[in-house]
């Protein structure tokens, strides 16, 4: 019974060989947004009058733990898509984490009734005007972009 | 059933219609093939069928700051794993405390409540969360699932996020309904009566990282149940008491994941058989999962799963013989090693195979049954493939 199921699971591994190497070649070209390393920026509505918050306090409102600023308003946050350079950047960068993890976790959240998770947006300008027009919304944009927000300096240590 | 999950319906569609921004809805949708070879696990006969289904609907409304109200309905059929039909999958009230003290964070849950001790209890039924269709059964026994995902009680949590690490404490107190196949995992299909769970109460506590990269944690369940038998009964009334400890653990890499969970359960049966029955049995497992990911979109696991009904008769053979050989010793024990591969095929858009290669039965059917030998070899398989969208 033993060998069987060897011979299938090497069946089964040289099939799949081929199926990796497409996929494997179609990632750079399924991927997004472009940026290069410490090229972006978190910002938040102009209603939001937060000028630093820590890496932690970040991860906080990422990870839907904090979901009200300090004034009461709601925390509305905003991402890009997982497979986006932008937000991978961020991820890795700001949050060090792994965008499959926060999407796992958001995923526990919303479908176990525990609260609210950011919205995704599929496009950079999608994001730009979300941030734009809720109130207390918060998100990531290009360093380079000049944007109706306001910046908020990130304590990374 | 149908009335409450009509009433979950109502209570959605009319928080829907009193603010749109206030509420928000998500829903998933998966089908598979699969099938059980050499075993009535999944399916009779060996037969391919698409009894792998999951549909879900769920809402969360905000009434206040600190005050919302959660629903989740959903459809299931898993083959001969547990009974095929919709189900309030939960319907709580949740609320949050306000700032206990610095950094400390609470939560209250009243009402169905979802199993937030274990791993994947808390989002079992949601296909694209999973790991794989069929969970480590050690832990993740599908006969015993519906009292494992959640109650109708009491579910409190409280948080600790410090600047490098989280604390999560979690306390539950509920009791949960028991169908008929449930019943019959329990004590065989020659029960004809009624059990109820008297009360489960849970404890857990979790460490993590502020950058969440891995996760300890310990658990506790305790829970009491009792047995009417009808009146035509091939059982006597009885009760029995299930405790389980459990350790949890998770680490997340760039390219790669794994993610272990042992337990150890003590079943007290008293009555049931005969008015002077006792029996004491104490089962151990637990499992371990690896996962990498060779790309944003492909990702492949590799899995061993394992579960002792008995630590003092470890081999079964002890089981065999006091039944007088009617029941092989290999469903003493289940060893169970995995493959899988996941591929999203686009956003929200996933396709998951997985083999299961088991040696021994004993999460298969109830021990109690009379037919036990007939409803798995020692060797046996079993696979699916599984479609699933979610929004």
């Amino acid at each position: 019974m033993k060998k069987p199921a060897l011979r299938w699971l090497s069946k089964v591994l040289a099939h799949n060989r081929l199926t990796l190497v497409l996929l494997v070649l179609a990632g750079p070209i399924m991927a997004g947004h472009k940026v290069k390393a410490s090229e972006l920026n978190v910002m938040v509505n102009e209603s939001v009058m937060v000028a630093e918050l820590s890496r932690s306090e970040l991860r906080q409102i990422f990870t839907g733990q904090r979901q009200y600023w300090s004034d009461g308003t709601k925390i509305t946050v905003f991402v890009l898509q997982d497979r986006d350079e932008l937000h991978k950047q961020f991820c890795r960068d700001i949050l060090q984490m792994f965008p499959y993890q926060l999407s796992r976790l958001w995923d526990q959240i919303t479908y176990s009734g525990q609260g609210l998770t950011p919205v995704r947006v599929t496009s950079y300008q999608a994001l730009i005007d979300a941030l734009e027009n809720t109130t207390g919304a918060i998100g990531y944009v290009e360093r380079t972009d000049i944007v109706k927000l306001r910046r908020v300096e990130v304590d990374l240590k | 059933m149908k009335k409450t999950i009509t009433f979950a319906l109502w209570l959605m569609s009319s928080c829907a219609a009193a603010s749109h921004s206030d509420f928000s809805w998500h829903g998933y949708v998966a089908q598979g093939v699969t099938q059980s070879k050499g075993s009535s696990f999944i399916t009779d006969d060996d037969k391919i069928t698409g009894e792998l289904t999951e549909i879900g609907l769920n809402g969360y409304y905000q009434l206040a700051k600190n005050v919302s109200i959660a629903g989740q309905i959903n459809y299931l059929d898993g083959g001969n794993r547990f009974e095929q039909g919709a189900r309030l999958d939960y319907l709580f009230v949740d609320w949050k405390l306000p700032d206990l003290s610095e950094n400390w964070r609470g939560q209250i849950h009243i009402g169905r409540y979802k199993n937030k001790h274990w791993l994947y209890s808390v989002t079992r039924d949601v296909p694209q969360t999973r790991y794989t269709s069929v969970l480590p059964q050690s832990v993740y026994f599908d006969g015993f699932r519906d009292v494992a995902l959640g109650s109708n009680g009491i579910q409190a949590n409280f948080s600790h996020l410090g600047s490098h690490y989280n604390w999560d404490l979690n306390w539950s107190y509920g009791r949960s309904h028991i169908n008929d196949t449930q019943r019959d995992f329990l004590l065989g299909s020659d029960a004809n009566g009624k059990i109820k769970q008297d009360f489960v109460h849970q404890a857990s506590v979790f460490l993590q990282p502020s950058s969440l990269t891995w996760k300890v944690g310990a658990s506790w369940l305790n829970s009491d149940f009792r047995y009417t038998p009808s009146l035509n009964d091939n059982r006597l009334s009885g009760e029995a008491n299930i405790e389980r400890l459990m350790l949890s653990a998770q680490y997340f890499a760039e390219n790669w994941e794994v993610s272990a969970e042992v337990l150890r359960e003590i079943q007290d049966s008293k009555g049931l058989f005969a008015p002077d029955f006792a029996e004491k049995r104490r089962g151990e497992g637990g499992f371990v999962q690896f996962r990498y990911l060779f790309n944003n979109d492909l990702s492949g696991l590799i899995g061993f799963d394992t579960y002792v009904n008995d630590v003092s008769d470890r081999q079964g053979k002890q089981l065999e013989a006091l039944s007088g050989g009617t029941i092989p010793a290999y469903f003493g024990y289940q060893d169970t090693y995995t493959i899988g591969l996941r591929w999203d095929i686009a956003p929200k858009w996933r396709l998951q195979g997985e083999y299961h290669w088991v040696e021994g039965a004993t999460r298969v059917v109830s021990l109690l049954n009379r037919d036990v030998a007939s409803h798995a070899d020692k060797y046996w398989e079993m696979w699916s493939l599984q479609l699933m969208y979610w929004f």
